[in-house]
């Protein structure tokens, strides 16, 4: 099954979280014409003398095409990539306008089962921390085989949520992880903007490489609902707007563009990858941009 | 002009206006309750754009309401300028058909009365069904064509078959007074008069006002008005005038014709008797009418056919004139003096042998025959044999004598009337000269002496045209301003004309209408105590000269020249016996163009026989025989309104029949009945009302769009 063919509402249908885990990350790579995963975790340690009737497979020729000596690259130590997600629990990711689709919250937990399992599988070290208005439940970072159970686990009793302190819980998270690794995020970043990018400038200043997997349902971008319609706002229960969207619909879409192009800014300032995705995008999209990533840091 | 609707019931549509309305609440009762992941946005826009928002979701209801409305009124049929304030009853039309002379015009394929009848017709089919239709015919007859109103269809337009053209003239008045009659029978309380009528000028008096005022009240009338046939002109005669006296045989005459020319060097002819006797020719093209003289050598006593032809145009009827010439052989003329006294010396009392020397010389055949009577010996009937009656210091007449004196001026005598006796001054202030319709005090002006020149003043001429003093040559003129008067009555001379006077300005001749009849008087006598004139040579020609045109001028007589539409009415030729006329079942009347004659109608009028013949409906020469004998004839003209080019516009004709109490409501042009269903229940304005129905959709589509898909779908 090719990556493409496995939608979010094809996978929303599948109930198994690791069996799910698996078809993304399979199908995923199947589609792929060359793996990119070669070598990845090989660390290189010095340059020893060739010695006729060894594998020719780590002679470096470009020192042979300057020296005019067969030498061969030793790695001294294979080292794991370690990376820690962090997944938005708090009530505004259970929102879904449409309920073939997922929420925000299922579908984050998607993508991050398939992530852990794309990164187990590659033997890196995987954590997880999941969060609301705090930090909720933590899985450290490991690259057992058993990990990938510990994971699915959590990420198949994610708690309803409650409100939202992005910023705060980031900078939480952050004091935490000594090691430098990757931080991937999934949110919606529903929070101030400003705290938001605060937090996650704290990962960059520890050394850690951001990803942030902005999950968004489509109609709250174009908020393309018809007729008169109450909203109340899921993470504070009793604030209602009464209005037809249809009339508001065009600058709701301004100022929500406004409120994204700041992040995306931002994010391009400190170097963080901000991966603007959809309940509607396939999850390819979100694999995609993990490996370019990876491909940057190594 | 109010705003009016063909089918007002279908107003009540506009209860579906409500709709909008109603589906509006509806749809704000069902809000859709959606959780929200963070109403950060919707809190900015919502509180920024809410009030122009709700202002525009009113708007669109209110459009969507109007674009209802709008289709709803459109459905109903709005009309708006017509006359009638009626659709949903049956439509009374009276249609006025000018059928007069002028109608005869040739436009094109047929004449203006075929056009008037053919878009009659065409407007009769075009009323919807209901519609009541009657019919006048106004020409030199003017009646309803149909006996009782009828249901417009192919049953009235078949009716129309029946109209006949006429040579008479368009009578206003009738028309009212005929209208007013079918207006108060009229199935309907309203009616709309569509007058189809070449617009020749219309003339009119109190009688049109009053008939219009009839008319108003009998009901409620919208006249419309529509021309017909006026782009034809051309030329006519309008007239063809004898000298106002009676004529005698072998007088040199000029007879002058009054016409207007279509063609250049147009030649005018002259025929009396249906032989040419003389001709003129007319240059250039007269648009306006000009006179021709022409030249007539008196024919012999009797009755002749004059007609003044010219060349034919597209109105034929009026290109040959008819008139009427009678030649009398002998005038009548009765003298009444007063008796005869001691005093009065051979001249008779106030000279009266003088005047009748004068009219009838001694020895000399003439035109005149004088009977003297005095006045004490004046018989009933006298007045009536005579064409001319003069009077000569009479004493005073009885009641009879003073009631035949009415009657014979009534019946268009001549009267000349000789006053000089200052014993009689107060019998002639209060009795003979308000019987003559004079007025005033006559004083007296005289010494009394019989002999010398103390006192005498000389005539003077005050209008040398009069057709007493036409054609007299300077010479005899001045011959008559050397006669002298010295005794006279000073008489004011009111409305009378003075045609002489003396040198102190105190009128000698006076003349005026009374009744039909013409009344010269002189306040003198002829006596030689009063004036030389008696001895002066123009004392014949000029007492002649008066006598004719007294004689001639009007009585009723054996010839008469009439406009098409007057009664037939003469007075048979002198010498007609009383007893053959009693006697005679053939008392007949010939009308032009018909070979049966009708029964003409014996009367007595002042001891006058007067036949009557009923009335001349086509122009043309009507004769009056007794026992085979002709009698009377009588000269039918075309009316002079009917000549085309005295035509007058819509305008002029609106103004005409305002000030006569008719208001035009609309005018009607177009070739067919297009505009009449306009004019009568106004502008259809549903295309209007669509057209605004779809502009405001098309704005309420726009507003919605810009709302966004939910107000548009709602």
């Amino acid at each position: 099954m090719g990556a493409d063919l496995l939608s979010p509402e094809l996978v929303g249908q599948l109930g198994r979280l690791d069996l799910i885990a698996r078809l993304v990350v399979e199908g995923f790579l199947t589609g792929m014409h060359k793996s990119p995963y070669h070598g990845f975790s090989a660390e290189f340690a010095e340059y020893r003398q060739y010695i006729p009737g060894e594998s020719t497979a780590n002679i470096d020729w470009r020192v042979y095409a300057k020296t005019d000596r067969h030498y061969q690259k030793v790695f001294t130590e294979e080292t794991n990539l370690r990376s820690t997600m962090l997944l938005d629990c708090s009530a505004s990711m259970d929102f879904t306008s449409d309920s073939k689709r997922p929420s925000k919250k299922a579908y984050a937990a998607t993508l991050a089962a398939a992530l852990t399992y794309l990164l187990l599988r590659q033997n890196d070290a995987v954590g997880l921390v999941t969060f609301d208005e705090a930090p909720l439940r933590r899985v450290p970072t490991r690259s057992m085989r058993r990990q990938l159970f510990q994971i699915l686990k959590v990420l198949d009793e994610l708690p309803p949520g409650r409100g939202t302190n992005l910023g705060e819980v980031l900078h939480q998270v952050a004091g935490r992880i000594h090691r430098r690794g990757l931080v991937m995020v999934f949110s919606d970043l529903m929070d101030d903007p400003e705290k938001v990018l605060a937090g996650l400038k704290h990962f960059r200043h520890r050394g850690h490489e951001v990803v942030v997997f902005q999950i968004l349902d489509p109609r709250e971008i174009d908020l393309a609902f018809s007729g008169e319609v109450e909203f109340e706002a899921l993470e504070n229960p009793g604030h209602k707007v009464r209005l037809e969207p249809a009339h508001l619909a065009g600058s709701y879409q301004e100022r929500f563009a406004a409120w994204q192009d700041t992040l995306r800014r931002e994010c391009r300032r400190r170097l963080i990858d901000l991966v603007e995705i959809t309940t509607e995008t396939p999850f390819a999209q979100g694999l995609g941009a993990y490996l370019r990533k990876r491909r940057r840091m190594y | 002009m109010p705003l009016l609707f063909t089918n007002p019931a279908l107003l009540l549509g506009a209860l579906g206006a409500a709709l909008p309305v109603i589906i509006h609440f509806l749809s704000r009762r069902r809000v859709q309750k959606q959780p929200f992941s963070d109403l950060r946005f919707l809190d900015e826009v919502h509180a920024r754009q809410a009030r122009s928002m709700g202002i525009r979701r009113w708007l669109i209801l209110l459009l969507r309401v109007l674009a209802i409305l709008l289709l709803v009124l459109g459905t109903a049929g709005p009309r708006w300028g017509g006359v009638s304030s009626s659709f949903t009853g049956g439509r009374a039309v009276l249609f006025v058909l000018d059928t007069s002379a002028s109608m005869n015009t040739q436009t094109g394929d047929g004449t203006r009365l075929d056009q008037a009848v053919d878009r009659c017709a065409a407007m009769i089919s075009a009323l919807p069904a209901g519609a009541w239709v009657q019919v006048i015919e106004a020409g030199g007859r003017t009646q309803a064509l149909f006996g009782d109103w009828l249901p417009a269809g192919p049953g009235a337009v078949q009716g129309l078959e029946a109209v006949t053209p006429t040579d008479g003239a368009f009578g206003l008045d009738q028309v009212l007074a005929v209208a007013a009659g079918q207006v108060s029978r009229a199935p309907q309380a309203q009616v709309e008069m569509i007058w189809l009528s070449d617009l020749q000028p219309l003339t009119g008096d109190e009688a049109v006002r009053r008939a219009a005022t009839r008319l108003k009240d009998s009901g409620t009338v919208h006249h419309l008005l529509r021309p017909v046939g006026q782009t034809a002109v051309g030329g006519g005669v309008l007239g063809a005038r004898l000298p106002g006296r009676a004529l005698q045989a072998g007088q040199s005459i000029p007879l002058e014709a009054s016409l207007t020319t279509a063609f250049a060097e147009e030649t005018v002819v002259l025929e009396v008797d249906g032989r040419p006797v003389a001709e003129a020719v007319v240059p250039g093209v007269a648009a306006e009418p000009v006179s021709v003289t022409f030249p007539l050598t008196v024919p012999d006593a009797g009755l002749h056919r004059g007609l003044v032809r010219r060349q034919s145009d597209a109105f034929p009827m009026d290109d040959s004139r008819p008139f009427a010439l009678k030649v009398a052989a002998t005038i009548n003329v009765l003298l009444v003096h007063g008796p005869d006294r001691a005093v009065d010396s051979s001249a008779g009392r106030g000279g009266w042998r003088l005047l009748e020397a004068a009219l009838a010389p001694a020895g000399a055949p003439g035109l005149f025959r004088v009977n003297p009577v005095s006045s004490d010996r004046l018989a009933e009937g006298d007045l009536a044999r005579h064409e001319l009656v003069v009077l000569v210091n009479p004493e005073p007449l009885g009641r009879r004598a003073q009631e035949a004196l009415r009657q014979y001026l009534d019946l268009g005598g001549g009267l000349l009337v000789l006053l000089g006796e200052p014993s009689q001054a107060q019998y002639y202030q209060e009795t003979l000269l308000p019987l003559l319709g004079f007025s005033g005090q006559p004083a007296w002006h005289g010494d009394g002496a019989a002999g010398g020149q103390e006192g005498f003043q000389r005539l003077a001429l005050t209008d040398p045209s009069h057709p007493v003093f036409q054609g007299l040559e300077a010479d005899a003129l001045g011959t008559l301003e050397d006669v002298r008067w010295r005794h006279w009555f000073s008489l004011a001379e009111g409305e009378a004309r003075v045609l002489l006077q003396v040198t102190d300005e105190s009128p000698l001749l006076l003349e005026r209408d009374q009744g039909q009849g013409l009344v010269a008087l002189m306040p003198t006598d002829l006596s030689p105590a009063a004036t030389d004139f008696p001895t002066s040579s123009m004392a014949l020609p000029f007492f002649q000269r008066l006598g004719e045109w007294l004689a001639g001028a009007r009585a009723l007589g054996p010839a008469a020249t009439v406009p098409v539409g007057s009664e037939l009415t003469i007075s048979p030729l002198g010498g007609t016996d009383r007893d053959d006329l009693e006697r005679s079942e053939e008392l007949l009347v010939w009308y032009p163009g018909e070979e049966r004659a009708r029964p003409a109608e014996l009367s007595w009028r002042g001891g006058r026989p007067v036949l009557t013949g009923g009335v001349a409906r086509r122009a043309g020469f009507h004769v009056f025989t007794v026992a085979g004998d002709t009698v009377g004839l009588v000269a039918a003209t075309v009316p002079d309104q009917e000549s085309e080019t005295r035509l007058w516009t819509a305008q002029r004709w609106e103004q005409e029949m305002a000030a006569w109490g008719v208001e035009l409501s609309a005018l009607l042009e177009g070739p067919g009945a297009g505009d009449l269903d306009e004019k009568l229940v106004g502008r259809s304005l549903a295309a209007w009302f669509y057209l605004a129905a779809q502009l405001v959709l098309l704005l309420e589509l726009f507003l919605a769009r810009r709302a966004g898909p939910g107000q548009a779908s709602g």
